[in-house]
């Protein structure tokens, strides 16, 4: 049988270091079970690199992550616990929100009781939950004060629309500490981590466009809710560099360091375009 | 090919069973044995293999050692104490499981409905 040699094996470790795999010695599994099949296939005849595809297409896009979260799913009950209740405060929340949204257009009663209860789902259940997940699944956990204004600075921009739409008092101030909150401690905190945490140059430029993109964004949302003048310029400036400078450097980046297309690049563009479009209505009105 | 749901819940007693009868064994030489017992119609996958194995590990089932093989790390897992007992109660149940519906699909001639 054919033996692999360690500049291959180091290969397949990229890939299962790349998808973070950290869980006891799953990683050691996941790596010799990976080079037994290459190994088989170029036995078969196949070379190195077509059989390595072959895994890869196998496995899928991030399978050993997928791997490792059904893992920790099955072994840790908390996790399990926390997953479920992620799964069904998201719907329910975002279904209980859609329902308030209905009957308030058509001003039928209980509507506010809906987006309360919707709210509350996905603020005090779903956020918080969702922060704890991804702390379980990361294998260097980030330091408690970025998880910490994430969840707080999260939680005030959640609540604040609930607020705004019910004409409750202190909507401003809720926005006002959250974009705060998450522009001068999470962002800057989050950016020094990203850059301690990566080598690659090009990414960690990257990043920092990321972040002063975003900077900008949350300060122009800020001076719109203070009614201070050049909110508008702050928020298209931000829009503009994160659309079209962070997001093709970092595609750019991202299709070259692999043909497949990870899922969280998916959710960044998606988020982008989201965290844009409510930025811009924000600033426009 | 087997459909995955049919095997799905029959994975944990048929690693238990293969380790009760090979001692110790890593997570490909499983899927090998699996696939070549059955001539190809179960396959395991990683997706599938791996989280119950280490499932069985919690719940102290299966033990592991580790050993290097060609320049990387093997795991090989094998039944413990308990794990040895549990084996034989999931094996008779999946035999009983086994015998239970192959009565249900070819009943015996006088549970036959009558067609004339």
């Amino acid at each position: 049988m054919y033996q692999l040699n360690d500049e291959q094996i180091n290969l397949i470790k990229n890939e299962v270091e790349r998808q973070d795999i950290h869980l006891g010695h799953l990683a050691a599994d996941l790596l010799d079970h990976i080079c037994c099949e290459i190994e088989e296939q170029i036995w078969q005849g196949q070379k190195f690199q077509t059989a390595f595809n072959n895994v890869l297409n196998l496995i899928g896009n991030d399978g050993l992550t997928q791997i490792q979260n059904d893992t920790l799913y099955l072994t840790d009950k908390k996790y399990r616990t926390m997953k479920n209740l992620l799964k069904i405060a998201g719907v329910a929340g975002m279904a209980l929100i859609s329902a308030g949204a209905l009957f308030k257009i058509d001003h039928w009663p209980g509507a506010n009781v809906l987006f309360v209860l919707g709210f509350f789902l996905l603020g005090a259940i779903f956020f918080p939950v969702s922060i704890f997940t991804i702390r379980k699944e990361s294998s260097k956990p980030e330091s408690p004060v970025i998880y910490g204004s994430a969840l707080i600075g999260g939680l005030l921009t959640i609540f604040a629309p609930m607020l705004k739409v019910l004409h409750w008092p202190g909507a401003n101030l809720f926005f006002l500490v959250g974009y705060a909150l998450l522009g001068i401690v999470f962002l800057p905190l989050m950016l020094n981590s990203l850059l301690k945490n990566t080598k690659d140059n090009f990414f960690r430029s990257t990043y920092i466009v990321g972040a002063i993109s975003l900077f900008f964004c949350l300060a122009g949302s800020l001076f719109k809710i203070l009614h201070l003048p050049g909110a508008f310029i702050l928020v298209l400036t931000g829009s503009l560099s994160l659309t079209m400078l962070f997001l093709p450097l970092y595609t750019y980046k991202v299709s070259s360091a692999s043909s497949r297309i990870p899922t969280s690049y998916i959710f960044l563009v998606i988020g982008i375009l989201y965290f844009n479009l409510f930025n811009l209505l924000l600033s426009i009105h | 090919m087997i459909s995955n749901n049919f095997i799905k819940g029959l994975i944990k007693p048929i690693i238990l069973k293969l380790l009760a009868e090979n001692g110790k064994m890593y997570g490909y030489e499983i899927t090998r044995k699996v696939e070549d017992l059955t001539e190809g119609k179960i396959k395991l996958t990683f997706g599938a293999l791996y989280p119950i194995l280490h499932k069985l590990e919690a719940d102290g089932i299966v033990g592991t050692e580790t050993e290097m093989v060609s320049n990387r790390a093997r795991v090989y897992y094998l039944l413990t104490e308990q794990g040895k007992f549990s084996a034989r109660e999931k094996i008779a149940e999946l035999e009983d499981f086994v015998s239970t519906l192959s009565k249900l699909i070819n009943p015996e001639p006088g549970l036959l409905p009558c067609t004339s």
